[in-house]
């Protein structure tokens, strides 16, 4: 709502400035044609005179009056803004920066989590239950340790892509128990591991 | 000469106010997006997923998954984010789903899983709120929902909203 107001005052202030600037243009006499001056009466100077006029009334009809032309008219894009932000390497520092502070938390969280061992014997039992169930999941599931809220599952990733399909139908298998899950991308000995933060409802 | 002078620099400075502030950040509405949108999640239960003009159903008599986009704009970070999953179940089933949250680099970094309704029925209609905490969605992430949904036309997914 905000938004559509900013946008319509600003749309009329930017038509009527433009508008002021066109009238300014047309209304001084500077940039009419000088009748005076070249009213001589000769008809090649009036036939170029008409001709200047025609040009003009043209120019100003590509500029005013015109319908935009689908894919022709956009205004050229200024190289700065066209650029895309994600790529920006300050941005994605910080973003990356952020992220990775909030999955430190979790694991620091995760290490100071006292063991409940009645919670972390059933819920690793639905973990690896839910591990079992996927052929692409069994073999790659590393380490599968659950505290008093929180269960922590590393999984190689092998870089094939179908982690994209078995993560997700993983996660709702595992939902009712814990229902929360956080991912975070780890290097270790040249090998890629996802690390899963699940847990429980509070 | 002055006169027009003083035009064109008005002219000029309200113009370049008028795109400054087009450009500039705005404040987002919520997104509504219908489940008519959502899709079969695996390739072969593609028949299986029927549409109606309030949402998506499964004619199978097994459950099927559906995944439908949770359009969002880009929000400045640490605003963290907001979105809810609306559907309907009959003859006491439920439907689970469960939203991811991608970066643009298409890792999944978060997800939440839920289960409605909470008391199952006859007929229900449920309205499911999930909410991820500040600083754990980056401002381009993606998201989308994954949702379990019952067969022989005991459940609809109604849509899906991102809080702006």
């Amino acid at each position: 709502m905000k938004r559509s107001h900013g946008l319509v005052i600003a749309a009329s202030l930017g038509l009527g400035g433009l508008y002021g600037l066109y009238h300014a243009v047309r209304a001084t006499p500077e940039h009419e044609p000088d009748v005076a001056k070249h009213a001589t009466g000769d008809p090649a100077e009036l036939a170029k005179l008409r001709q200047e006029v025609a040009h003009l009334r043209v120019e100003i009809w590509n500029q005013r009056d015109r319908p935009p032309l689908p894919g022709r008219d956009h205004a050229p894009q200024d190289p700065a803004t066209a650029k895309d932000r994600r790529v920006d390497p300050e941005a994605r520092a910080e973003s990356e920066r952020k992220y990775q502070a909030y999955v430190a938390g979790l694991e620091t969280a995760f290490r100071s989590e006292p063991t409940d061992p009645r919670w972390s014997a059933a819920t690793s039992s639905v973990v690896h239950k839910a591990l079992a169930e996927d052929a692409a999941l069994r073999s790659r599931a590393r380490e599968v340790e659950c505290r008093s809220r929180t269960c922590r599952v590393e999984i190689t990733d092998a870089g094939s892509g179908d982690l994209g399909k078995v993560i997700p139908m993983f996660t709702q298998r595992v939902g009712q128990a814990l229902p929360t899950a956080t991912t975070n991308r780890i290097e270790d000995r040249g090998e890629t591991r996802l690390v899963l933060y699940l847990t429980r409802p509070d | 000469m002055i006169m027009i002078s003083r035009f064109a620099m008005m002219g000029l400075v309200v113009s370049a106010s008028a795109l400054a502030s087009l450009s500039g950040a705005a404040d987002a509405d919520n997104i509504n997006t219908s489940g008519v949108l959502c899709q079969n999640f695996n390739a072969g239960e593609a028949l299986d997923i029927d549409y109606v003009v309030n949402g998506a159903r499964n004619i199978n008599a097994a459950p099927r998954s559906l995944i439908c986009s949770l359009p969002r704009a880009p929000l400045a970070p640490g605003l963290g984010a907001t979105f809810f999953v609306d559907g309907q179940n009959f003859n006491n089933t439920t439907t689970t789903c469960t939203v991811f949250v991608y970066t643009f680099g298409g890792t999944i970094t978060l997800s939440s899983t839920f289960t409605e309704p909470a008391v199952p029925g006859p007929n229900v209609v449920w309205d499911h709120n999930v909410t991820f905490p500040a600083d754990s969605v980056a401002t381009f992430d993606y998201a989308s929902v994954l949702c379990s949904i019952p067969g022989s036309v005991n459940g609809t997914l109604f849509g899906v909203t991102s809080v702006q």
